[in-house]
Formats: structure tokens, sequence, C-alpha cells
């Protein structure tokens, strides 16, 4: 069955006063369908996201990022069920802008294999987060204890413009 | 370094930034809005600052967006609210160039209204420390209306939370997005400017209202000159707003200034 993917990388700006400020990645999110008819939305994150001295040491954004996955879905999983799946990231990348941002958007188009297609879309986006907030380095990725929720969303019934 | 009120005095004093302003390494959030823009930064200057309208708009002559950010952050450090200070430059990208605006960013540490409206009020860290600075947006339902800036009712993204790690006291909302204000469609035209209505203003402000603080800047308003208001509007160059829009802007906020209180009197 063919898969596209399209989704985001959430980051943690340490500085948005400074121009050189580098982002601090704290997982995906994305929307994806499967053989053309299934849609979905999805998110792994780092857990707990604030594994870096810049959060750390700022009780209220580790307080803001505690409720991450809640956020998530209520943010963006109302509005993916709104937006076409190939607009998602587009429109994420609306969503997040400032300390919380989207620092990267991408697409993706992949195969799983007979069987277990939901088992394969989330091993698929468990390598996705390897390599985009660990640079591919697995064992750093499994010591972060990735949380990962991968969500159902209705037919698309109507051309929606991103909000 | 300079800090953030040396920066806002200096931007202040002049209409169009003496510094030469590219692109920076940090786009962290450059927003995809109706204007687009992105984050630049000068030499010799440590802040980051976003510049707009990048997008090109067949309404740019009309609306003048950059010369309103700048209208608009010039009359509100005045007043002395919460708006990024702001200056005019113009972009150059090879052989175009056009009228832009760059805003200061604020705060090290910013969150969307999106992000922290829904929270609850104060069971949670945030929560607490967001209770605190509710408050502080209550003058900007004064200036909002006398600008006639329609666009913060709980828009996700126009109002943004901001704190300094570490340093609570330094910390507060941050009301953005000034270009679709001040009769931007042509509806200030022939004394269209008379009718002052309360513009919509997010739920949660209106619930931590302050009263006190929402009079305090109606009376500066009232108090603050024909003249002085007419400096800050007509030192912005040609290039950025024609000479009949500036005219036009000026009567309808000199004339909508006397016209505020009865707007805000439910709520005084």
């Amino acid at each position: 069955m063919k898969v596209q993917l399209n989704y985001g990388v959430l980051s943690f700006s340490p500085d948005l006063t400074n121009p050189s400020a580098v982002p601090i990645p704290l997982g995906i999110v994305g929307a994806g369908v499967a053989g053309n008819k299934d849609r979905f939305w999805f998110f792994v994150l780092k857990n707990p996201p604030w594994h870096a001295p810049a959060i750390d040491n700022d009780p209220i954004a580790k307080s803001i990022l505690s409720e991450l996955p809640a956020l998530l879905d209520k943010q963006v999983g109302e509005g993916a069920a709104r937006v076409e799946t190939r607009n998602f990231s587009s429109w994420l990348h609306g969503q997040f802008r400032n300390t919380l941002h989207v620092s990267l958007v991408k697409k993706e188009l992949f195969s799983t294999r007979a069987g277990n297609p939901h088992r394969d879309i989330m091993a698929h986006c468990m390598d996705l987060f390897t390599k985009s907030v660990f640079s591919g380095k697995k064992k750093a990725a499994m010591e972060a204890m990735p949380e990962s929720a991968f969500r159902p969303l209705p037919e698309q019934r109507e051309e929606l413009v991103p909000a | 370094l300079p800090t953030t009120a040396e920066i806002a005095a200096e931007w202040r004093k002049a209409a169009v930034s003496p510094m030469k302003w590219t692109d920076c390494v940090n786009q962290a959030g450059a927003a995809q809005g109706e204007a687009g823009g992105l984050f630049v930064e000068a030499t010799g200057f440590s802040r980051r600052a976003y510049m707009k309208p990048v997008n090109d708009h067949l309404d740019d002559q009309m609306v003048c967006r950059a010369a309103r950010e700048k209208i608009a952050a010039d009359l509100a450090h005045d007043l002395e609210l919460p708006i990024p200070p702001a200056q005019l430059t113009t972009w150059v990208e090879g052989k175009s160039s056009k009228p832009v605006v760059v805003s200061l960013v604020m705060y090290p540490r910013q969150f969307a209204w999106l992000q922290v409206r829904g929270q609850p009020i104060p069971e949670s860290v945030h929560g607490a420390a967001l209770a605190g600075v509710l408050a502080k947006g209550s003058p900007m339902l004064a200036f909002d209306s006398w600008l006639a800036q329609e666009d913060h009712g709980d828009h996700p993204h126009n109002i943004v939370w901001g704190y300094e790690p570490g340093s609570m006291a330094n910390t507060g909302l941050i009301f953005l997005d000034y270009s679709f204000s001040m009769g931007y469609n042509g509806t200030w035209r022939n004394g269209g400017w008379k009718p002052v209505t309360l513009v919509p203003f997010p739920p949660l402000l209106l619930q931590y209202l302050d009263k006190q603080a929402l009079r305090t800047t109606l009376e500066k308003i009232e108090a603050y000159s024909d003249a002085e208001i007419s400096a800050v509007i007509q030192r912005v160059p040609d290039s950025h707003m024609a000479p009949a829009q500036r005219d036009l802007l000026q009567e309808g906020l000199i004339g909508r200034k006397t016209l505020l209180r009865a707007c805000l009197q439910q709520l005084l």
C-alpha cells in the first residue's frame, strides 16, 4: 500500500531575539493518506521534551511542554480534519510560529508491506523522528523514550483552503 | 548591549531605519500569514527583527502595510503600550525594491495566543504566570478601538505572551499586526472614520479587564496632542504612504480620540 506523508519538525527556539540561535527539535507532527483513502495524523515526541538545559531551566516552558500532546490533539487534530493532507505542512507551519515552531517541513512517499500497514506506518514515522530529531542516531532516539500517537481522520468531503 | 527599552526609544526618533537589514540564519517562526515576512538582522545590531510585507499585494498602494505598522508602533510607544518598536526601510531583491517595516522581536521566549488562551488559569505553572499579565492587556482595548484595529478578537497569532527566562519581572503580552487598521480599506474616506465602536477583544482579556488601566490609557489618548499625532504620521516618507493617505489618517486619528470615551463608557 502506498502512503503519502506530509510532516513538520516541531522545535523549541531557545532565544527568539538572537539572530543566530539554533532551534532544539522536539519531535515530528504530520498527516498522511494510506492507499489513497485512509487519512490520519500523527506525532512522535521526545518524552519528556525538555531534556536540554535551555528548556530544563525554564519552568514556564516546561509547564507548557508538559501539555504538548494534549495541545497537539486540540490544535492539530482539529485542524488536520479540515485541511487537505497535501496542504498540511504549510498549515502546520502557520500554526506554530514562536518559541514553539515548525522548523522544517517535508513530504514523503513510501510503501508498506502486506500484513499490518498501521505497524509499518508507525515504524516509518519513528524512523523519520530518529532522522529529524537525532540525526539518525537510533540509541539516542530510543533513550528519549518517544511518545507517539496515530489518529485516524474523517474522510475529506470538500476542498478546503488551509486556515 | 542596549535594552529593549533603549532600542524602542532610539527607533521612535526616526521613521526610517539607518541600518542595512539582511535575512538571518534563525528564521524560527517566520510566518506564512497574509503579508508574509522574514526575520532579519543588521551589522552591529545584536537583536533579531521581523520584516514585512514580503509578499506582493495589488492593494499595497492603498493599504500601505509597512507605514501603518510604523505609525501604530510610534503611537504605542508614546502611550507606553506593548507593540514592538518598528522602523521603515526598503527591501531590495534583485532589481525590485519594496517599502517594508522591521519590528523588533521583544522577548527570548514567546508563545502564541492560540497556545495559551485555553490553558487552565492558574492551575498550572504557566497558567499562574499568565494570570499575572492578562490585566496588562486592558489598555489595548482603548488603543485598538481608537485605531479601529479589528484583528485582535481572539486571533490565534496576533497576540503573543513573551517573557525572559528567569526574570518574570520582564514579561508581557504583545499586540501585533496593525496592517489592517486605521481604515486600511478606504472606509475612513469622506468622514467614514467617525463611527468609533468597541473592537473585538479576546474574552480571556475581558475577563481580567483592569478598568483603571483602561481609563488611564483613554485619558492619555485624549491628552495626546494633535501636533504630536500629526508629526508621527506626516514624517512617514512618500515611498511608504502617499500624502493624501497620511492626511486621511491624521484627520481620522485626531477626530476619533474625542469620540473614544463614549465608546468605552460602558466598560469604565
